[in-house]
């Protein structure tokens, strides 16, 4: 398959079910609101070494928001529930609790339930005060801005984490500007975050190492300075290859996320230096789901 | 098919009227629910000697009564599902320890209004006596849920020992305001008389205006910005309708924390 040119490797992107949750973060206005969850989300790229993959999903205007100030929308993806819990409350308490002015509250209602302020109550030393405000909790904690406030606690669902695809140019600067583009698509997409730096990741991995202290290592095949020296996937007219990692709600999420930017990768196409699309796998027995990137653009062809 | 119970004549006594529950009568036909017995006093008698009993199209759980003055007690009392309009004045102890459903009051209540409430709605048109929501004599929690509109006044000591819930008085209210609150919401708009949340433990007292006096163990808080006020402002406005106390929730209010006598957890907030 081609597109403007853009080959599209017949092959598919293997994904992994996932636990997810939805947390609204608010503040005076919308930069402490984005503060506080760029800090949350900050290191998050990976469960493997951060416990927990999130991003910020949309911002939120006031008049969606529960207390009427902005809001920035944040999904935390784990690979179990428990995951889940111990890094959304050590998250909330060290990068929501600590900003100015913020608030946080339930994003999803329905389905078990994760602690969000439940225990973070407990920094108000005997001080904090509870409200059941139309059948939810509230907790009041006081701090030295006056009180933050946080919903006792949010649901969680099961998700998909771990789609993706790779773009090949003929440059780092073209494969970085076509991603750049599949990120602002994608991004404008609900129940999808890319946890990785600006969504994109130029560190692809493989499963295994050389060294037995790794479980992964670096995405030989598609180095650019390892062509010649192992079995490359790059052909000689590819510079640089990057990754887009998308986690979403559910499997269409994560679905119409990879056409979004795929598509928007292959608006620039070959005459622009993207030479190709893949995606990344393990040979399809680890995850549970398989995005094929001809199934997935089957809308477009 | 709805029950509509009309009072025929008024009684010296008052009449006892718990036990006439929507889904009760639903499940009677008219002949047995005019041989229900009420209680005038401790004189038993069947309800046809007091009410005319119809029947009419309508939703089965819905009850209408039309007393003839508010001589009628317990109205709705346990009350768990269903509507119970009273289109007239309603006794005392209307809506005691309900815990779901809804009671319409067209007219004024007596005293002990809602009194032990746990769930459901309860919305008076008119007037209320003293002690709305509070605790039946032994028992040690008010209002435990729910919520009780007063469009009209409240008498002293509304929301006694309540524990949960919302209450909203729409006009004024006595003395003692929330008089040994636990816990829980009571929003008053109109004018409130002296010693407001005395004895109050937690709480929300949510106030259009200072109270003439308070407590000397209700201390002075400073004013405050509180993000859960919009919450409970649009709680209170999607709940009982009209306009809801005219604040800018982003503007500071004035906050009294106290009964530092008890355990000094509660607040009242005046949003002039």
């Amino acid at each position: 398959m081609q597109i403007n040119g853009v080959v599209i490797e017949d092959t598919f992107a293997e994904a992994f079910g996932m636990k997810a949750t939805r947390i609204v973060i608010t503040a005076v206005n919308r930069h402490w609101a984005r503060q506080a969850a760029e800090t949350m989300t900050g290191f998050a790229t990976s469960v493997i070494g951060c416990g927990v993959e999130a991003g910020i999903e949309n911002e939120i205007p006031e008049t969606q928001t529960p207390d009427g100030r902005p809001g920035i929308g944040v999904l935390l993806f784990g690979m179990s529930g428990k995951d889940l819990a111990k890094q959304l409350e050590r998250r909330t308490g060290q990068c929501v609790l600590t900003c100015p002015t913020t608030a946080v509250f339930a994003g999803m209602q329905d389905g078990e339930q994760l602690p969000l302020g439940k225990n973070l109550r407990y920094f108000g030393d005997g001080y904090q005060i509870s409200k059941l405000i139309a059948g939810r909790r509230y907790w009041r904690v006081p701090v030295m801005d006056g009180e933050f406030l946080a919903e006792e606690t949010t649901a969680r669902c099961g998700a998909v984490g771990g789609g993706n695809f790779l773009v090949l140019a003929r440059t780092q600067e073209q494969a970085l500007a076509a991603c750049e583009d599949a990120v602002i698509a994608m991004r404008r997409l609900p129940n999808v975050v890319l946890p990785f730096p600006g969504g994109i990741v130029r560190s692809g991995s493989k499963v295994g190492s050389r060294y037995k202290s790794l479980m992964a290592s670096t995405n030989d095949a598609y180095c650019p300075t390892l062509r010649g020296l192992v079995a490359s996937r790059l052909d000689d007219a590819t510079g640089a290859a990057l990754e887009i990692v998308v986690n979403g709600l559910d499997e269409q999420d994560v679905s119409t996320a990879m056409r979004a930017g795929i598509r928007a990768v292959c608006a620039r196409g070959a005459e622009q230096g993207i030479t190709r699309v893949s995606a990344g796998n393990y040979g399809g027995k680890l995850g549970q789901f398989h995005f094929r990137l001809h199934e997935v653009l089957g809308a477009l062809t | 098919m709805s029950v509509i119970l009309r009072q025929v004549r008024s009684t010296r006594q008052r009449i006892d009227f718990s036990g006439i529950l929507p889904g009760r009568l639903a499940a009677m036909n008219p002949d047995d629910i005019r041989r229900i017995p009420l209680h005038l006093g401790n004189h038993p008698l069947p309800l046809a000697e007091l009410f005319e009993v119809e029947i009419q199209d309508g939703p089965s759980d819905e009850l209408l009564l039309l007393p003839v003055d508010g001589g009628l007690d317990q109205i709705g009392t346990g009350l768990e599902n269903g509507r119970i309009i009273v289109d007239g004045d309603a006794g005392h102890y209307t809506g005691r320890a309900m815990r779901g459903g809804i009671i319409e009051i067209r007219g004024n209540a007596g005293d002990s209004t809602g009194s032990g409430m746990h769930g459901g709605r309860l919305s008076i048109d008119g007037n209320v006596g003293a002690r709305t929501g509070a605790p039946a004599a032994g028992e040690r929690r008010g209002q435990q849920g729910g919520l009780i509109h007063i469009r009209g006044n409240a008498g002293e000591r509304a929301g006694e020992r309540m524990r949960r819930g919302l209450m909203v008085i729409d006009g004024d209210c006595g003395d003692l305001l929330g008089h040994c609150m636990i816990a829980g919401t009571l929003c008053a708009r109109g004018r409130v008389g002296e010693l407001a949340g005395h004895g109050m433990r937690r709480g929300t007292l949510l106030l259009n205006r200072l109270p003439p006096a308070l407590g000397s163990t209700i201390v002075d808080n400073g004013r405050q910005q509180l993000p859960f006020l919009r919450l409970l402002l649009n709680d209170i406005q999607r709940r009982t309708g009209g306009p809801v106390i005219a604040a800018d929730d982003r503007a500071t209010v004035q906050r009294y924390v106290g009964d530092l006598a008890c355990d000094g957890r509660g607040e009242i907030l005046v949003l002039d």
